[in-house]
């Protein structure tokens, strides 16, 4: 038996008291572990990683426990302490500076794109047949980590632009302009993907 | 409210986000402008795709063996005392709610086994009772070492040699040495030393050859590589090859399945 814990004796109190924290923490937080599994994947892009993020994030919040209210969100809870330690331990140690400007792209370049390529009623639903589940995951995972992170948070997990400023720890008007920069580099890397692989013919360039 | 201040109000509108007021002016702004109707319509049903893709094509859910990793984390987080009470045998993948009546079951069950159930119970209890020990260690060191734990990997090599007649190379392929100390399981004293590739990591564990009797339990794969003859637990969530080199058991352990710890030979038998 690895002896790390061994040493002084706990009394029946303190050890009902553990119990109890154990049986909320199982109820409360664990039921959220799918959830956490998915964003970390997104986020870190493989298996291991995420699974060494989450049991990271679970780990830190039994600690913290005392520290949740119950009643409030714990899902948020879990998600704020899992994001600040993928921002602090796991992000990628070179972070490429962006190679697309954002601003450059318009607000509906995909509209405008699509309506180029098949002057329809309805020219998106062509498109959106032929993009495979594949190509929206990796068009996500090829997002830059600042505008994943509030992507994935919220069409992901469907969080709030306030919940999502309380776990990135970042101010409303910056999740509004990651969430929009995000969702017009997304719009781009589909109709990439979707001419790269002939799709739709690329008329608009 | 122009098409300018209507475009504006696009996202809020999509992510559910905007004020009622905002949403009705934008509504009325809607049904007279067919434009901003359009690339309304048009963004409404890109976001809907993308949230069905997203949420719904994407259905990864964390495997039992996360769970059961966590669980056992709490464990050591929780006290010594029950620690203690509990003894070695950890219930890995056990449902939880049954867990610690899994835990009084198997103690029955064991002190069957010393009556002289046989070999049937002794080979579902073997799991728990001879594996289950070493990835516990397996997971408990590597944790303690990516929270900051050290472990002076050098002094433990160094307690190999002398001990084992054992030389504990410093890197295997890509995996670098990086804690080592001296740790009793299953009633044997051993060298667990702890290597990482990254975030990958292996555990080695050093043990007399003879204690290798007590843990096998006849349903290891025999596997030759090298001239090495090795024995191979795989069970899910679970890895651990044994090979004897000289009087030294030598343990190899990993959660992480896609390591090939069949080419995993941390050293040799010291000259």
């Amino acid at each position: 038996m690895v002896s790390m814990t061994d040493g002084k004796a706990k009394t029946g109190d303190d050890k009902r008291k553990e119990l109890e924290k154990r049986r909320a923490f199982e109820k409360e937080a664990l039921p959220h572990m799918d959830a956490l599994y998915r964003t970390a994947l997104r986020m870190t892009k493989n298996n291991n990683d995420a699974e060494d993020l989450v049991q990271e994030a679970y780990v830190k919040a039994y600690r913290f426990w005392d520290r949740f209210e119950p009643g409030s969100n714990c899902r948020a809870w879990l998600f704020k302490i899992m994001t600040n330690i993928f921002i602090n331990d796991y992000r990628s140690k070179s972070r490429s500076p962006m190679s697309v400007n954002v601003d450059e792209i318009d607000d509906s370049f995909l509209y405008g794109q699509l309506a180029a390529t098949a002057p329809s009623d309805n020219p998106e639903k062509e498109l959106f047949a032929k993009i495979f589940d594949d190509d929206v995951k990796r068009a996500i995972e090829g997002l830059p980590e600042d505008f994943r992170l509030v992507v994935v948070l919220s069409f992901l997990e469907g969080f709030s632009y306030q919940e999502i400023a309380d776990i990135a720890d970042l101010q409303l008007g910056t999740v509004k302009s990651r969430l929009h920069r995000g969702r017009k580099l997304l719009q781009k890397a589909l109709y990439d993907y979707a001419i790269k692989n002939g799709y739709i013919k690329d008329t608009a360039r | 409210m122009n098409c300018q201040e209507a475009l504006n109000l696009l996202y809020d509108i999509i992510d559910k986000e905007a004020s009622e007021i905002d949403t009705r002016q934008v509504r009325e702004h809607l049904e007279r402008c067919s434009d901003c109707f359009e690339k309304y319509r048009l963004q409404t049903e890109i976001q809907n795709f993308l949230n069905e893709k997203i949420r719904h094509g994407q259905v990864e859910v964390a495997h039992e063996r996360l769970k059961s990793r966590i669980l056992d984390r709490l464990d050591a987080l929780d006290g010594a005392g029950e620690a203690a009470d509990r003894g070695h045998t950890k219930a890995r993948g056990n449902p939880r709610p049954f867990r610690r009546a899994a835990i009084s079951l198997m103690a029955a069950a064991a002190a069957l086994i010393l009556i002289g159930a046989g070999m049937l119970g002794v080979r579902l209890y073997s799991h728990q009772t001879k594996f289950a020990p070493l990835q516990q260690a397996h997971v408990n060191l590597a944790a303690a070492v990516r929270e900051g734990g050290s472990y002076d990997a050098a002094r433990a090599a160094a307690g190999a040699r002398e001990k084992f007649g054992y030389q504990i190379r410093p890197a295997v392929g890509e995996f670098h040495l990086i804690a080592g100390r001296s740790e009793t399981i299953m009633g044997e004293q051993m060298l667990h030393f702890v290597y990482a590739r990254d975030r990958q990591t292996v555990s080695v564990f050093l043990a007399p050859a003879a204690w290798f009797a007590q843990v096998n339990d006849g349903r290891l794969s025999e596997v030759v590589r090298d001239n090495v003859r090795f024995f191979d637990h795989n069970c899910r969530g679970c890895r651990i090859v044994f090979h004897r080199a000289g009087d030294t058991m030598v343990v190899a352990a990993s959660n992480d399945h896609r390591i090939d710890l069949l080419a995993f030979v941390p050293g040799r038998p010291a000259i």
